[in-house]
């Protein structure tokens, strides 16, 4: 019935037709409700089942545990006695607008440039539209998630020419236009503005000089399981690892994330933690002697890690580039936080640098290509 | 004997593979010859509508190479000669009226004195013959041209694209054609013909070839595909040429040095979902498929493929068997369009992907049909693409510089050691449904036309 309804509007959208510019909406509708009909022409005749619409709903569902905890710990900070069934309605009632307006501001943009590119709609943004609200903090007024959002897709995306052009994740752009712009209110140091103010652990661990970090998170109070499981402050997707964790089991038995890129992360921030922790003795910073499975659940170093480092687009795109992309990430993610005093929080600053330099990294792989393709000549 | 290991690619587990049993259908009566899909070619014909013809009588030649000719498979009359748009000469049909083959012979030579015979012999034979069209170069997979001397001639012993007929499985007794036609193409090349085998082959006949250098490839396909085995043996570098043939083509120029005559039968197999009993077949160069598949179709609509179903030519049931293939691939027309299609667990839909259920394959075999199962969409580098290349090459970024025409940047990354049908695979992986295979042969040709 759908079917017979849509071929009826379909001549209308059709050049010559009365809709014609808007062909990519109806596209986008008409292929999201049936699969296309398009057959191969030559070549491979048959194709592999999947398409991006699938893999990308498939980021999505990673994200479930992530958005329904980050909905849940929204209502927990706020008061740690109610049900959870409380908290997490009272958490919704916050959250839930965050991602309305993200997905409605956002969606415009989204079709906007597509049709007066007179391109296909891209799946991208499904995933782009819950990242931002999951990188937002709860208390974020809503025209500057509508703001964030705006410059996010066009300034992160739109503009080098949408989807699979971009060279920041836009996802990680709006939050990064938002802590420049308005740090007030997300700098990372006291994310409740309102209600019950609390610091998050990354910032405990790093406010006292001469302290060592364990120290000062036991003074605050937080536990390593508590970290874990994440009910802790922080950005309403980022504070559990446990959540981010069954995500990336999903990303990486599905293999829609590159498992070379998360364990390169791993590997650099490892690394780069076990040497800060040497030289700690040598400081008074006490973020040099946190060691390394707590930098694993602080802040957003999961989330970073499953979701926002293997975005295929902006990361390397070369296997072997994926490696020293990955490793980046890790490494600089701990300087920043350990050496930088300024903002405690890494992930996101260390993503998008790395974001910057994959062009590069990807440029030294396939000179290596060339080089050995020119020695065989040489021989 | 060297040895390879292939790691990526994938066998995808296509229904309705071929039985090991031999039909003989080589009493065809109508053959048809299709110069307009012959790679490369500008035919220029040399017979008209009624003109009788012999087995091994010339039919047309190519006006680019000139000497390169090409040959009547069937001793009969020209029944018609279809000419398409811009006199694009699309086919030849040949009709015979009696059983017994006339053939247009050329000289006789017993296989001692094939290893005395030299280049400047040969090289005519081959080409009056027909038989020199079987020869093909890389880069560009074209025939090859006889004033050139090729680095070395690349011969695989297997095929691996899906249903593909299994070469140690019918060559046998003809033994002597094949070593005879090694040692003819021997003469060629001032290098060595590499001679190429799978590790699950078990054949007498092959070890015991003389005259080449031995390879074993063991992994899935792409490892059957020359391009592959060349690059991975001997790459092709900036200004070489390499030549590469088929091995059913080898005994045909074998057999045309020991008998004197053409050789106009080959194996094929026939197979896939729209085939009731898929098998192997004897049959004559240019057969027409309905002759082959006959009353052996189910019901329903299908995709008729003239070679595997990865790189072989859309056809009808009234065309004549590809010049250069070995199989009739018969797989349902797709395009049915589900209701949230994307949303679907996919017990039945066939991925290497593991976003549907099918992944925990728990089925041998897999019904795949003609439909894309998405949109095009921009390059998103999901790896997917690298995991079925088994080539030293960059396939993102040799897609890049082909689509922004770098001819440098091509040259670099390698693309001389390309061809389409090695990013068949790619092209069938693909999320974006980018046609891969599609841009390597644009490049290409792009190429060669300004290079």
């Amino acid at each position: 019935m759908i079917r017979k309804k849509l071929d009826q509007i379909k001549p209308h959208f059709e050049s010559g037709g009365k809709f014609e510019k808007f062909y990519p909406i109806f596209e986008m509708l008409d292929t999201f409700l049936y699969t296309p009909s398009s057959v191969t022409e030559d070549g491979p005749h048959i194709r592999d089942a999947v398409d991006l619409k699938r893999a990308m709903i498939f980021v999505v569902i990673a994200l479930l545990p992530t958005i329904i905890f980050g909905i849940f710990n929204v209502g927990y900070q706020q008061d740690e006695t109610r049900t959870i069934m409380e908290n997490f309605l009272i958490g919704l009632k916050i959250v839930g607008p965050i991602i309305l307006v993200t997905y409605a501001v956002g969606g415009f943009w989204e079709v906007f440039f597509p049709v007066v590119r007179k391109h296909e709609i891209n799946e991208g943004f499904l995933v782009t539209g819950i990242l931002i609200p999951l990188l937002m903090p709860p208390t974020i007024p809503l025209w500057m998630v509508a703001v964030a959002t705006s410059f996010g897709i066009v300034i992160g995306k739109e503009i080098f020419g949408g989807t699979g052009y971009n060279i920041f994740n836009p996802a990680l752009v709006a939050r990064a236009f938002i802590f420049f712009a308005y740090p007030a209110q997300i700098s990372g140091d006291l994310v409740w503005v309102d209600g019950i103010s609390s610091a998050t652990p990354l910032l405990t661990a790093s406010s006292v000089q001469g302290d060592t970090a364990l120290n000062l998170l036991q003074q605050g109070q937080f536990t390593l399981s508590e970290m874990f499981f994440g009910f802790i402050p922080g950005s309403i997707g980022e504070t559990s690892t446990l959540a981010c964790l069954i995500g990336a089991v999903f990303l990486l038995v599905t293999r829609i994330a590159s498992w070379r890129v998360m364990l390169a992360v791993i590997l650099g921030m490892v690394g780069t933690t076990l040497l800060a922790n040497q030289l700690a003795v040598y400081s008074s910073n006490p973020m040099l002697s946190l060691p390394p499975h707590y930098h694993f659940v602080m802040g957003g170093f999961a989330f970073g890690l499953v979701f926002m480092a293997t975005e295929p687009v902006t990361a390397a795109h070369t296997n072997t580039g994926r490696w020293f992309y990955g490793f980046l990430i890790g490494f600089m993610c701990v300087i920043i936080r350990a050496i930088n005093p300024a903002y405690p929080e890494g992930m996101m600053l260390s993503i998008l640098f790395a974001n910057a330099f994959a062009p590069l990294i990807d440029y030294f792989v396939i000179q290596g290509n060339i080089k050995k393709r020119r020695a065989r000549i040489a021989l | 004997m060297a040895y390879y290991k292939i790691q990526k690619g994938i066998n995808i587990p296509l229904a309705g593979a071929p039985e090991k049993s031999i039909i003989d259908l080589t009493g065809q009566s109508k053959l048809k010859i299709h110069p307009n899909r012959i790679k490369g070619i500008k035919p220029k014909l040399l017979v008209k509508e009624g003109d009788l013809v012999n087995t091994g009588s010339i039919l047309f030649f190519d006006k680019v190479i000139g000497d390169v000719k090409f040959v009547s498979p069937i001793t009969g009359k020209i029944k018609s000669i279809k000419l398409g748009e811009r006199r694009v000469i699309e086919e030849i049909c040949i009709e015979s009226s009696t059983n017994s083959d006339e053939f247009l012979k050329s000289p006789i030579y017993t296989s001692a004195e094939l290893n005395k015979l030299d280049k400047s012999k040969i090289i005519p034979i081959l080409l009056e013959s027909g038989c020199w069209s079987y020869l093909r170069q890389r880069p560009y997979s074209k025939i090859a041209n006889p004033q050139d001397i090729p680095k070395a001639i690349f011969i695989s012993g297997f095929q691996t694209t899906p249903h593909a007929p299994d070469f140690s499985y019918l060559i046998n007794e003809d033994e002597p054609n094949l070593q005879a036609g090694i040692d003819v193409l021997s003469k060629l090349t001032d290098g060595v013909i590499h001679f190429s085998t799978h590790t699950n082959q078990q054949n007498s006949v092959f070890s015991k070839l003389k005259n080449v250098e031995h390879h074993e490839f063991n992994g899935p396909h792409p490892a059957g595909n020359i391009g592959i085995q060349i690059h991975h043996i001997d790459p092709i570098n900036i200004g070489e040429k390499v030549w590469y043939i088929d091995i059913q083509d080898v005994i045909a120029i074998g057999h045309q040095f020991l008998t004197g005559k053409y050789l106009s039968t080959k194996y094929i197999t026939f197979s896939g979902e729209g085939i009731k009993k898929p098998s192997y077949a004897k049959v004559k160069r240019g057969t027409i498929l309905k002759s082959i598949i006959g009353n052996n179709l189910n019901e329903g609509q299908y995709r008729f493929v003239s070679g595997d179903v990865l790189s072989g030519d859309k056809v009808d049931l009234d065309s004549g068997l590809g010049y250069y293939h070995n199989q009739i691939t018969v797989i349902p027309e797709g395009g049915k369009r589900e209701f949230l299609g994307w949303l679907k667990p996919g017990f039945d839909k066939y991925t290497l992907s593991n976003t549907f259920f099918s992944r925990f394959r728990f089925k041998k075999e897999w019904s795949l049909n003609t439909s894309v199962n998405g949109d095009l969409r921009a390059i998103i580098p999901f790896g997917y693409w690298e995991n079925v290349l088994p080539m030293d090459i960059i396939p993102n970024f040799l897609i890049r510089s082909i689509l922004a025409k770098d001819i440098e940047e091509m040259e670099q990354l390698g693309i001389y050691e390309c061809d389409e049908e090695d990013f068949a695979l790619c092209s069938f992986v693909c999320q974006s449904k980018l046609p891969v295979h599609k841009i390597v042969r644009d490049g290409l040709e792009f190429i060669e036309k300004e290079g």
